[in-house]
């Protein structure tokens, strides 16, 4: 009759060492593709195996200097022995530190997990039920004794000491794989515990998600008012010329064409979690819904807007339509009100014109005949480089739906500048003495001007060239009064509003001859 | 919170691309004045998250007639106090002196409160001309050396024009146009910070005389442009000779500055324009990313259509680093999210 015995297999981490695979990124199952859970548990397994191999190298290297046919000596028994429990402790520290590692891996890889499942699949339950199973397999066993041979014990026949060396070998082996099975143990349980306050966690966010997006909900509103698709600026010099319509439109145009790729998602979780700074996506104190929500929104928009190809940028978005040449035309005017308006001001057409070298955003291909609405929308004159003639026909052109429109307000600079200049040198107690004498004024400039213009030596500077700038603004402005385009007033105030104030009539000429 | 640890966040992950290189051509950036002070150092600290090979293109030059700004920036940088000795070791009466006051005693008498007069700053800036110029020459070469064959690069400078110091800017100027007689290449970026009322510690009073110090400024830069008005009698030269300490005479060629840039803050508060200025002048120093390559090639392309070198001189910016375009994206972000969640769930 057989006998059958039932005693248990006993570990061995040398056996282990083939049958394990050794992954490159062991916990690659987290990333949401069907691993089993008998493939995840060897791939955690094989891990934590890895980073003992060198403690087993060393064990193995003390045998072999134990070898049966040589001499022993006490000391060597010693040494032998307490160099085993150092690597024993050593298996010990190499360990908890991978646990430590890995068990903070799947905490990071679970929140990105966590926000991409968000963003392309909130309709599908957790994904991490499936390793539930793994549970079975995480069993503490109990450390093995590792005797501690003597010399005595060790100083024996060649084949007594062949045998007794062996034994020692093989409890040290067993210790080992112990020592990693408990630590892949760790491992899972503390990936189940994850897993479990990712599972409560994703219900309750889906619910908050839900809420945030239905009819009436916070993200709802936030989408179809147009009020928030208007983009003001508290800058003066910004001005959104798109409707809260036009833009809601261009949005949807965009989308319609914008697919996520699988890295682009691994980015956003990325962005995500490092916005995050430490605060978890899922458990108890986790982020809330809101702010979860307005970071998914930050860290996406990157990803439209460097997806959104320049060639097909906003203008051949916008271009849809028969009203569009008019449109744009209108926007220019706009633009030209704004910030040209304002560079007039402070500048003066005619002798430096302003560059416009602003607003450079999108560039759309647009047909031909869209030269002839913007030369008509820029009033004609203006130098404006954002407009080029294109060799295939068509024409580059760029504006951005920020551009710069300065309220009329604002515009006053380049006159509160003089009035402030004038100001300085006329109205206060140094010019009361040169009442109503021009020589009298010339002079007051003259006697004052080293306060302003440190650069001006009598003989070398430009003091006098800035007095004859200074005269030739005061005469252009008066002057000039009939030359300002009424269309770039808006309305609001006459020119004889802007200029008086600045100057009196009187004030126009200064007499630029150095009376010195 | 959100939008600043997304920007944390976007810092992180643009630190972590190695593989792009922000500046193609290396930068000195020099702050001039308090104002302008803050915003290198905040330019500065930006920067100091870039890879190393964009990070050795930059070379930060304070410049300020108050000792005090020298604690407030890190203490491996370049800083040139623009301060005079006292009154009595000074002659007076020399050139170097009377090209900016009459005599000496005034100086004393050229501060307005809080609010200098440019003549201060003036006489400072040609004492300290010796020093400002090694400074400047030593910048250059440490972000070209010249051993690697990089000789063009382009200079910032950066000054708030309702200050005093920025009465040191024709000194600057002559200092830069001395500097690029040598075997340098390089444009001159001005970037001039004009004064705002509700930024004024005293509107009804300091805010006038910033304004006052503006128009100053910009009639210098007008007058040193080499524009002609009326007779053209004394303007129309785009040169000019600058006195300094002790008594050398240097002529200053034009062209002065490539560009100039006004930048306004879009609302009244320092940390809101250090912060806006900043950021601005980190797109337009980092040339070969995002919107500095953008402006770059929009600025090469409006001189070249100009029609005298005159009329792209001076620009105004105000380009998608004040938010707009952002805006519309994350707003274009939460509509992609509704469209998912409420289809999905």
């Amino acid at each position: 009759m057989a006998r059958f015995s039932f005693r248990r297999k006993r570990l061995s981490f040398n056996e282990m060492t083939n049958r394990i695979p050794m992954p490159v990124d062991p916990l690659d199952f987290l990333g949401g593709n069907r691993t089993a859970s008998r493939d995840a548990y060897a791939q955690i397994h094989g891990a934590i195996h890895g980073v003992l191999g060198e403690v087993e190298r060393s064990i193995s290297s003390l045998f072999e200097r134990l070898r049966p046919d040589g001499n022993i000596s006490d000391r060597m028994v010693l040494e032998a022995n307490a160099e085993l429990r150092t690597e024993l402790a050593r298996a010990n520290t190499f360990s908890d530190v991978k646990r430590d590692e890995m068990l903070i891996s799947i905490g990071s890889r679970l929140e990105s997990l966590f926000i991409q499942q968000l963003v392309i699949a909130p309709d599908e339950e957790a994904p991490v039920r499936r390793w539930a199973a793994l549970a079975d397999r995480a069993i503490r066993r109990d450390l093995p004794v590792v005797s501690e041979p003597n010399h005595s014990t060790l100083d024996v026949s060649p084949n007594d000491r062949k045998k007794r060396l062996a034994r020692w070998q093989s409890e040290t082996d067993e210790y080992l794989e112990t020592v990693c099975l408990n630590h892949v143990g760790e491992v899972i349980h503390g990936l189940l515990e994850e897993a479990n306050e990712y599972a409560a966690s994703w219900v309750e966010m889906i619910t908050d998600l839900r809420r945030l997006s239905a009819s009436g909900g916070q993200l709802y509103q936030e989408v179809t008012d147009a009020e928030h698709w208007s983009f003001d600026s508290d800058d003066p010099t910004v001005k959104n010329l798109l409707t809260g319509g036009q833009a809601q439109d261009i949005a949807m145009r965009i989308l319609s064409r914008f697919q996520l790729s699988n890295q682009d998602l691994a980015d956003i979780a990325d962005t995500v979690h490092n916005s995050l700074a430490g605060k978890p996506v899922y458990g108890s104190n986790r982020v809330d819904p809101v702010e979860l929500q307005e970071l998914l929104a930050r860290a996406t928009a990157q990803k439209i807007q460097s997806t959104v190809s320049i060639d097909t940028g906003f203008l051949s978005l916008m271009s849809n339509g028969s009203r569009f040449g008019e449109e744009l035309g209108e926007l220019l005017v706009d633009m030209h009100m704004g910030a040209a308006a304002m560079e007039e001001k402070m500048w003066r057409v005619g002798d430096v014109r302003v560059g416009h070298v602003d607003s450079a955003s999108g560039v759309g291909i647009t047909a031909s005949n869209l030269h002839d609405s913007v030369l008509r929308g820029l009033g004609g004159g203006r130098k404006f480089a954002a407009v080029e003639g294109h060799p295939g026909d068509n024409h580059r052109f760029e504006v951005q739906m920020s551009t710069v429109g300065a309220p009329i307000s604002d515009l006053a600079i380049y006159r509160d500048m003089v009035n402030a200049w004038y100001a300085w040198h006329f109205e206060d107690v140094r010019s009361v003495s040169v009442n109503g004498d021009a020589s009298g004024w010339s002079t007051s400039v003259s006697k004052e001007s080293w306060k302003l213009y440190p650069d001006i030596g009598e003989e070398t500077g430009v003091r006098r060239a800035i007095i004859e700038l200074i005269d030739d603004d005061l005469k252009k402005l008066w002057n000039g009064r009939e030359d300002i385009a009424t269309r770039l007033t808006n309305g609001s105030f006459s020119d004889g509003e802007l200029l008086n104030g600045v100057v009196k009539p009187q004030d126009k000429i200064v007499n630029t001859a150095d009376p010195d | 919170m959100v939008s600043q640890s997304i920007r944390d966040a976007e810092a992180l992950t643009h630190a972590s691309s190695k593989a792009a290189n922000r500046i193609a051509s290396p930068s000195v950036v020099i702050g001039l004045g308090s104002t302008s002070c803050q915003i290198v150092r905040r330019l500065d600290e930006v920067s100091s998250a870039w890879t190393f090979s964009d990070r050795k293109s930059l070379g930060f030059l304070y410049m300020d007639t108050r000792e005090a700004t020298r604690g407030e920036i890190s203490r491996s940088s370049r800083f040139i106090p623009l301060t005079l000795p006292h009154f009595s070791n000074l002659r007076d009466m020399r050139p170097w002196i009377t090209e900016c006051v009459p005599e000496l005693k005034n100086l004393s008498l050229s501060r307005e409160g809080a609010l200098g007069t440019l003549a201060n700053a003036g006489v400072a800036g040609r004492f300290n001309y010796g020093n400002l110029r090694g400074h400047i020459d030593a910048t250059i070469e440490q972000v070209c050396p010249y051993y690697e064959g990089v000789t063009y690069l382009r200079v910032h400078v950066i000054a708030f024009l309702g200050g005093g110091t920025v009465g040191a800017l024709p000194v600057l100027l002559a200092a830069l146009a001395e500097a690029r007689g040598t075997s340098y290449n390089f444009s001159v970026v001005l970037h001039l910070v004009l004064p705002q009322r509700g930024m004024s510690r005293d509107p009804e009073t300091t805010y006038p005389l910033q304004l006052r110090n503006a128009y100053s400024t910009l009639q210098f830069l007008r007058a040193a442009s080499g524009i002609e008005v009326g007779k053209g009698e004394y303007t129309g030269k785009d040169s000019y000779n600058v006195t300094v300490y002790p008594d050398k005479i240097i002529n200053a060629p034009g062209p002065h500055f490539d560009v100039a840039l006004l930048h306004r803050s879009p609302k009244d508060s320092l940390p809101v324009q250090r912060v806006h200025v900043a950021r601005i002048l980190e797109g337009l120093v980092a040339d070969a990313w995002g919107t500095g390559q953008d402006w770059w090639a929009r600025y090469h392309e409006t001189m070249r259509e100009a029609n005298n070198n005159m009329d792209a001189r001076f620009g105004s910016i105000s380009s998608r680093e004040v938010g707009l375009l952002d805006g519309f994206f994350v707003q274009t972000a939460k509509q992609y999210l509704q469209n998912q969640w409420r289809t999905q769930l």
